[in-house]
């Protein structure tokens, strides 16, 4: 029996007519929320629950977005009101859409659209949507600290992970290799890598600058171990091995 | 003279920064080379003086800098 149309499982494609319209209309806006989360997700072929459409966007667009909503058969249930959650909140076609213009752990709007990436809808024409970036997202997840968020942590976790792993194995320059690993840590709000990450990523260092980020953030004294085995152990790499010894030696290891 | 907040920089630093600043707007005014030149403006040769553009001339000056530095490209996924 299919599900009852409230307990449906949502995407972006049930959102297509006003996500294109919105970006017709020239609105500053991207995707957070679990229908973001459930976009890349699908990436990974995972999905998630996710009902509402959450739009990040600033005081000025929401504003404007809401008008435009309100003129194109939409209706505009709540505006964000002084003193309390900064969101708006109106209903399409029966689905209800939510306007943030802060939450926590997402950048101010501008810098998260900046940084957001583009889904093409190949179903619905090659509409673009922006959705916040992956890392952005996961912040934002861990911040808010909800239990009904942990299936989405999860499944952004995965997804990081795995650009976290290319990184290392495509990139050429040093900064781009670690970068998401870097993002990814930021994200968690730790310092220290999760254990399957740290093991794959010692797999792939060949850079010495590979070494000593991996050297800083492996999250065990045996990872250590295996980062100081494969470095390279030529008489010119004696700097690098010290270098390493030394960050080992301002780390606290778990017992 | 401006005090510099918690010793940043000396009093006498300050001093110095003020009149190169000061050489240097008195060069610009006279269509002189700077005295004092920012060693970063040679990276940028697009570079011009706000208070001294019309906005015309800012705009341009940006589409100029747009060519030399791209906005990295956005990723794009396909679903």
């Amino acid at each position: 029996m299919p599900a009852p149309e409230a307990e449906r499982t949502r995407t972006l494609s049930d959102f297509a007519d006003l996500l294109a319209g919105l970006g017709a209309g020239g609105f500053d806006f991207s995707v957070v929320g679990g229908l973001a989360v459930g976009a890349y997700g699908r990436l990974r072929g995972r999905s998630v629950l996710s009902r509402d459409l959450d739009i990040y966007a600033d005081a000025e667009n929401l504003d404007r977005m809401l008008e435009w909503i309100a003129r194109h058969g939409g209706r505009v249930r709540k505006r964000p009101q002084p003193r309390s959650l900064p969101v708006a909140v109106a209903e399409w076609h029966g689905q209800e859409v939510n306007i943030l213009t802060e939450s926590s752990g997402l950048p101010r709007p501008a810098d998260a659209i900046r940084a957001s990436r583009e889904f093409v809808l190949r179903e619905h024409g090659g509409v673009r949507v922006l959705v916040a970036d992956p890392f952005d997202l996961l912040r934002n997840k861990v911040r808010v600290g909800r239990d009904k968020d942990r299936p989405h942590i999860e499944v952004l976790c995965a997804f990081v992970e795995e650009e976290v792993v290319e990184a290392f194995r495509d990139e050429e320059r040093p900064r781009d290799r670690i970068r998401p690993a870097r993002q990814y840590l930021d994200a968690l709000g730790t310092t220290t890598l999760p254990a399957s990450v740290a093991a794959r990523l010692v797999d792939l260092a060949r850079l010495a600058s590979d070494f000593r980020f991996l050297a800083s953030v492996v999250p065990a004294r045996e990872f250590f171990d295996a980062v100081l085995a494969r470095a390279p152990s030529a008489a010119g790499d004696a700097e690098l091995r010290e270098d390493l010894e030394r960050i080992a030696a301002t780390r606290e290891w778990a017992s | 003279m401006q005090q510099p907040p918690d010793a940043f920089k000396s009093p006498e630093q300050i001093a110095r920064a003020l009149a190169e600043r000061d050489a240097n707007e008195r060069a610009l005014r006279a269509g002189r080379p700077l005295p004092y030149p920012n060693p970063w403006d040679e990276l940028d040769p697009t570079k011009i003086t706000p208070e001294h553009a019309t906005p015309e001339r800012i705009t341009e000056s940006y589409r100029e800098f747009c060519k030399i530095c791209r906005r990295p490209k956005r990723r794009e996924h396909v679903l």
